[in-house]
């Protein structure tokens, strides 16, 4: 099949790939038209516009705390991620110490481990402690899963950075506070930023880890995923949907804004 | 590094020894968090995984009947093969799908590829559930799909079979990984060095020849970059299942997440856990040493 194509003109490709975007975006489509459509059963033909979906969805209290809950979560476990990956990154590019490669390694592993088994094993730890669940032990494994992502997006900003700035500026007399505050700092920010939002987007996302350690409260994945089974909260999904697209949207827009700095 | 340390060797080695401390308090974040949550739950889930379960209580007697559980009962191995065929599947399916469009941007397109490479990639950015969702009101008995169909005057019964069957997990899957997929590969195809294609078309290769020995080869790290993303989570999936695969559509993650989520058997979850997690780590070893750390930090 691949090998076709290549006897085949460009124009060939081009309609591939504004089928493959087609493919892409139908089921957002779907969710959009559906989330402004006056009726419960979520089928053809269309029964009219409304807004009253994204009503419902604004007044459901649970909706809006699970909304909160996600957000607190992700900010706080991406701070988290950021800081200690920053640190860990700067240590890994800077200097070479035995260990390192096997270091950095390690910090993979949570990339290439299935959500299911690091939930479960959070899930072990916290009952086997006596913890009981909340946003906290959420918290606790988004962070996890955010680190080694942050560390990535840090090492690869680190490894472009020129050393003999920071030298410049202590051989100018810079301690190596003010050196970090004033110019280590300034060129890597926008790496930070990348580094946190895709440590957010992260959390924001995960069902699998949030399943097993998530207590009452839920997040709003979790929310969903509990409401998915039940055919009548099926518009206010829809609605619910649209929102954290738009919102994705923006998240990833200004991400790649930052990135190409 | 070296080279620079020949000309103003005084200062570095001073820098070197003053930055040694901050090494050990630079790692210490990610080395707390690591230890706390990953690798003593880790080591819990080994440690249950040879325990046994009473009713509601686990008993810290050392056993092997979970792992006997696992290797005697055929339905268990049977699951996990089933998903990791899934998985493959899945992986193939994307890269299939996605490379010509990775291909078509990267080497066709002169403006804009990286805004159209952005649109491309914004399901992803979706959370997956999303999609998931979208599958299930598309291919659901009263859908989208059928509801549609019958309108048109296409059938007259709605189709039973697309919803709740593995193939509705699959094709929420591939859909979910197959546009993340064309960005690695887009990386690694628009790293390439364009004039070896000239050369090659000069030294007289076909276009298809061309492709095979040059383009392809090169773009391996991206392809592989892909399947490491791609496989190792679908291997574990629960979630995309539980929601419209139906019966038919159980995975290995599922049997996991019912030892588990019910509280039936904590120490065979683990020990089920533990498989899937040895099966996972070889795949992911493997690949990683085939790719290299580099590619992994490009192509995020």
């Amino acid at each position: 099949m691949p090998r076709k194509k290549f006897s085949l003109s460009g124009q060939t490709l081009t309609f591939y790939f504004i089928l493959f975007s087609l493919f892409t975006y139908t089921p957002l489509f779907v969710l959009v038209i559906f989330s402004f459509n006056d009726s419960i059963i979520m089928g053809f033909p269309l029964a009219g516009f409304t807004l009253k979906w994204y009503e419902n969805f604004i007044q459901n209290d649970t909706a809006i705390s699970a909304i909160i809950n996600t957000v607190n979560v992700g900010v706080a476990s991406a701070s988290i991620a950021t800081i200690a990956g920053l640190m860990a990154a700067l240590a890994l590019v800077r200097h070479r110490f035995h260990g390192r490669e096997l270091y950095t390694n390690i910090m993979m592993l949570p990339l290439v481990i299935p959500g299911i088994l690091l939930g479960i094993s959070l899930l072990s730890l916290f009952s086997f402690l006596g913890i009981s669940l909340s946003l906290l032990t959420v918290m606790a494994g988004h962070a996890l899963m955010g680190l080694p992502f942050a560390m990535l997006v840090m090492m690869a900003r680190l490894i472009g950075f020129d050393p003999a700035l920071e030298e410049a500026a202590m051989d100018l007399g810079a301690d190596e506070i003010r050196t970090f505050r004033e110019v280590t700092l300034p060129i890597i920010s926008p790496g930070i930023l990348v580094a946190f939002m895709l440590a957010f987007s992260t959390s924001l996302e995960d069902v699998a880890v949030a399943f097993f350690t998530v207590g009452y409260e839920p997040t709003l994945p979790i929310y969903v995923y509990g409401m998915m089974r039940y055919a009548r909260m099926m518009p206010i999904l829809t609605a619910i949907s649209v929102s954290m697209v738009l919102f994705s949207i923006c998240l990833s827009i200004a991400q790649d804004a930052i990135r190409n700095r | 590094m070296k080279k620079e340390s020949g000309a103003k060797a005084i200062p570095l080695g001073l820098i070197r020894k003053r930055k040694r401390l901050p090494v050990l308090v630079n790692l210490t974040p990610s080395l707390v968090w690591y230890v706390l949550f990953f690798g003593i739950p880790v080591g819990l889930m080994f440690v249950y995984s040879f325990w046994k379960q009473v009713y509601v209580r686990i008993i810290p007697i050392f056993t092997l009947e979970n792992y006997v559980a696992f290797f005697t009962i055929p339905m268990y191995p049977l699951l996990l093969v089933k998903s990791l065929m899934m998985a493959v599947g899945v992986t193939l399916a994307s890269i299939a799908l996605a490379y010509p469009a990775a291909y078509y941007l990267a080497l066709r397109i002169k403006k804009h590829k990286y805004m159209l490479m952005l649109i491309l990639w914004g399901p992803f950015w979706t959370s997956y559930l999303l999609i998931v969702l979208a599958w299930k009101l598309i291919l659901g008995y009263n859908g989208a799909l059928n509801s549609l169909l019958i309108y048109l005057g296409l059938i007259k019964e709605p189709l039973t079979a697309l919803v709740y069957s593995p193939f509705a997990t699959i094709l929420a899957l591939v859909h979910i990984w197959a546009p993340w997929l064309a960005f690695p590969i887009f990386v690694s195809l628009e790293k390439m060095d364009k004039s070896l294609l000239e050369a090659a078309a000069d030294l007289g290769a076909t276009p298809r020849q061309a492709f095979l020995r040059v383009t392809l080869p090169l773009s391996m790290p991206g392809v592989l970059v892909a399947v490491l993303f791609v496989f190792i989570p679908v291997v574990g999936e629960f979630v995309t299942p539980s929601l419209i695969g139906g019966p038919g559509g159980i995975m290995f993650g599922n049997v996991i997440e019912n030892l588990f989520h019910r509280g039936t058997n904590w120490p065979m979850g683990s020990a089920f856990s533990f498989v899937m997690l040895v099966v996972v780590m070889v795949t992911a070893i493997l690949l990683i040493r085939r790719i290299g750390l580099q590619a992994l930090m490009e192509s995020l």
